[in-house]
């Protein structure tokens, strides 16, 4: 089908990777249907479009890349909203934000996507784990912390 | 904002679908059990208001920007993962 976007144009996806959020994203609950764009080639980034909001998109990321102990219990209802057998059919993604005036990259790990990659359906959850951040520092995105950022992941 | 009162075990309806029982009184807490259909956010209203900041700050974000700040740190982060 073909979509109208802000950012990509109008582009024609497939029906097939259309994900479908019954309930939308907390905040966007007039947008269903999400489809996910690779930002750009072997980045752990993507792209999540509204396909029914032009304008309406997210950066999001694999949680386990930047915790790899990372891991969400999903309740029976989830599963059953999900249409999931069990967790194992189901990924999470968090959505990634800049803070304070473009300081901060962040990761939401406290609230995130549970895709069905079967089903293609996917709804935001709320963990109850405090130790997963609605803030999960990625980056400090002064230049000089860049750079030990840099050194840090790097060593 | 409409005012009841419930004891353990009694209920509210709200509309065809929706229902709301008092499961259980332990001093100051109680347990509340929900029946909803599945296109229905419920949340603790604590961690729906943070969800929600978040995301409107996350939404739409300024592309090319946080594009270009994506980009180079892209390979770090699969390094490290």
């Amino acid at each position: 089908m073909l979509i109208n976007t802000a950012k990509f144009g109008k582009i024609e996806i497939e029906t097939e990777r259309i994900l479908t959020f019954s309930e939308g994203i907390i905040g966007f609950d007039h947008a269903k249907r999400y489809v996910l764009f690779d930002m750009a080639k072997e980045s752990p980034f993507k792209w999540l479009q509204a396909v029914d909001d032009p304008v309406l998109c997210f950066i999001i990321i694999d949680p386990t890349l930047l915790k790899p102990d990372y891991s969400v219990s999903v309740s029976k209802e989830d599963l059953e909203s999900l249409q999931a057998d069990t967790a194992e059919d189901l990924g999470s993604v968090a959505i990634v934000s800049v803070q304070d005036d473009s300081k901060q990259l962040t990761a939401n790990i406290r609230g995130p996507l549970i895709i069905n990659f079967k089903t293609r359906r996917a709804k935001q959850i709320a963990l109850q784990d405090q130790d997963y951040s609605l803030r999960h520092k990625i980056l400090q995105l002064d230049d000089a912390s860049v750079e030990c950022e840099k050194a840090a992941l790097n060593g | 904002m409409l005012v009841l009162s419930r004891k353990q075990g009694e209920g509210i309806t709200i509309g065809d679908n929706l229902k709301v029982k008092i499961l259980d009184i332990k001093g100051r807490q109680v347990r509340i059990g929900i029946e909803a259909p599945p296109d229905y956010f419920i949340y603790r209203e604590e961690v729906y208001e943070k969800i929600l900041v978040e995301n409107r700050k996350a939404a739409s974000p300024d592309s090319e920007k946080i594009e270009s700040i994506v980009n180079n740190i892209s390979g770090l982060i699969q390094k490290k993962g």
